[in-house]
């Protein structure tokens, strides 16, 4: 082999019933990843403006944060997951509910 | 400089996969567990009279709930991302590194031989463990070192941060471990197996100065990085190409052999191959620490602790859960009442531990020849 191979050897898993789902769930956090890479790349370029006035694209694709700039960075990568995650954590929180009527009579028994 | 430097968007990548595991191993997790608790836990009790008593059990009613699928799906992509992530710049900068590998002028006194004719055992050739591409042994070129820089990159990734800068938390652990349980530890050799990079290992050359450290593994460019690396952080150990089942070492040439996290990575007949290993190296009085994955307790833990078996190609991880250790150390040749079970609270926090909110101790198998 003179490459790595793309996929690793092994039997590939499926979680949802439709094999799409699967690749649609690895597309979706894929771009999750590349907006998260993009605020970072965004924090950079704020940063090196205010704090020299102009952009050095090499020095861009160079820039490390300072201690004080990863803590903020890190934070937001918190929030981000957070908001991104927030409609999966609602269903299976109520999943977990035991408060939760089963079926629609059960509704209705206190509505009729 | 031995590691690959990332540039700003190849960092910002492998830090959103860091975001990414801490968030499901915070958010989603337990919430998988308390479905499991408040839904499908009363909802077996309620049939069946009593709780799920095994991992079968558990599995059988996890296996189809929405919520727990979701998670696995979305627990393997973050795995996928990590080798996504860390491979880029490792392969962008192959070349560097190897050039800086072959320069090496063995300043910290280590040394490296490798054995090309070495079998690769079918338990790292059938499916690559952990799922990185290629596993830990494969070369894609002459002297390459890239299999081993992917695994070093993984660690902090994989587990949080929990291994420390180093990623050498294991070995201080087990270095603690043992100078609780062997009085005037000095050993004057050592040999660690199953070493992959020797992030394990280089505590140990650090805490026993004096001592010759050996330290060995199958695949050739896990070493070749371990070497480079061991070399730059001035560490004098000595890797060697060999398999822990038969290694190429003199009867009795050992005074301590320690393995971290290796024994789940192998199969039933290795284990068996590596104690009767153990004790023909020990010299007498000599002691062995292995110490491994640990499992959970009760049920419903220890079915989660399996997760990494059929989702991330840890296959053997499912099995070592019924093999009795200790009987398979007094099967390899040590004296019954030489051979005991401890453990290490790793004292990792939720956010380094995956499947489990509950504190996690690690098993240590220990025996003295």
């Amino acid at each position: 082999m003179d490459t790595l191979p793309l996929s690793p050897k092994g039997i590939q898993p499926r979680y949802f019933d439709d094999p799409a789902t699967d690749q649609l769930l690895g597309l979706v956090m894929s771009l999750a990843s590349e907006l998260s890479v993009t605020r970072d790349r965004l924090d950079a370029l704020e940063r090196m403006l205010a704090s020299q006035g102009q952009i050095d694209r090499e020095a861009l694709d160079a820039f490390r944060p300072d201690q004080a700039a990863s803590e903020e960075r890190r934070q937001a990568r918190v929030d981000f997951m957070a908001r991104i995650m927030v409609s999966i954590e609602a269903a299976l929180d109520n999943s977990a509910r035991t408060d939760n009527p089963i079926t629609e009579e059960e509704v209705y028994r206190n509505l009729d | 400089m031995y590691q690959p430097q990332a540039t700003h968007d190849e960092q910002a990548r492998q830090d959103f996969v860091s975001a990414f595991r801490s968030h499901l191993a915070r958010r989603i997790q337990p919430a998988t567990a308390r479905i499991y608790e408040q839904q499908l836990k009363p909802d077996f009790v309620a049939r069946h009279g009593r709780e799920p008593e095994s991992i079968d059990e558990v599995k059988a009613i996890m296996d189809p709930d929405p919520g727990y699928r979701l998670w696995s799906a979305l627990q393997r992509r973050s795995q996928e991302m990590m080798w996504e992530s860390i491979a880029a710049p490792a392969v962008r900068q192959r070349d560097e590194l190897i050039t800086h590998f072959r320069s090496l002028s063995g300043g910290a006194g280590g040394s490296l031989e490798l054995d090309p004719t070495l079998e690769i055992p079918a338990y790292h050739s059938t499916v690559d463990i952990h799922l990185q591409p290629g596993g830990y042994y494969s070369d894609t070129c002459p002297d390459d070192v890239t299999a081993g820089v992917l695994y070093e990159t993984s660690l902090p990734i994989y587990i949080g941060g929990a291994l420390g800068p180093d990623s050498d938390r294991l070995g201080s652990m087990l270095i603690e471990t043992a100078r609780q349980e062997i009085p005037n530890l000095s050993p004057r050799r050592i040999l660690d197996m199953g070493c992959a990079v020797g992030n394990s290992t280089l505590p140990w050359a650090e805490a026993f100065p004096d001592a010759e450290v050996f330290a060995i593994d199958v695949a050739a460019p896990c070493l070749r990085y371990g070497h480079l690396r061991a070399e730059e952080k001035g560490q004098r150990v000595h890797f060697r190409q060999q398999n822990a089942e038969r290694t190429g070492f003199p009867d009795q040439h050992f005074d301590l052999i320690v393995s971290h996290i290796m024994l789940h990575e192998t199969s039933s007949p290795a284990i068996d191959n590596i104690m009767a290993e153990c004790h023909r190296l020990l010299r007498p009085g000599g002691f062995m620490m292995h110490m491994e994955i640990p499992r959970g307790v009760g049920p419903f833990d220890q079915f989660m602790s399996t997760w990494e078996t059929y989702n991330n190609n840890e296959y053997f991880a499912r099995r070592i859960t019924h093999i009795d250790l200790p009987a398979r150390a007094i099967a390899g040749g040590f004296a019954r009442d030489r051979v005991k079970l401890t453990a290490h609270d790793g004292g990792f926090s939720k956010a380094q531990r995956n499947y489990t909110e509950r504190p996690l101790a690690w098993p240590i198998l220990m025996g003295q020849a």
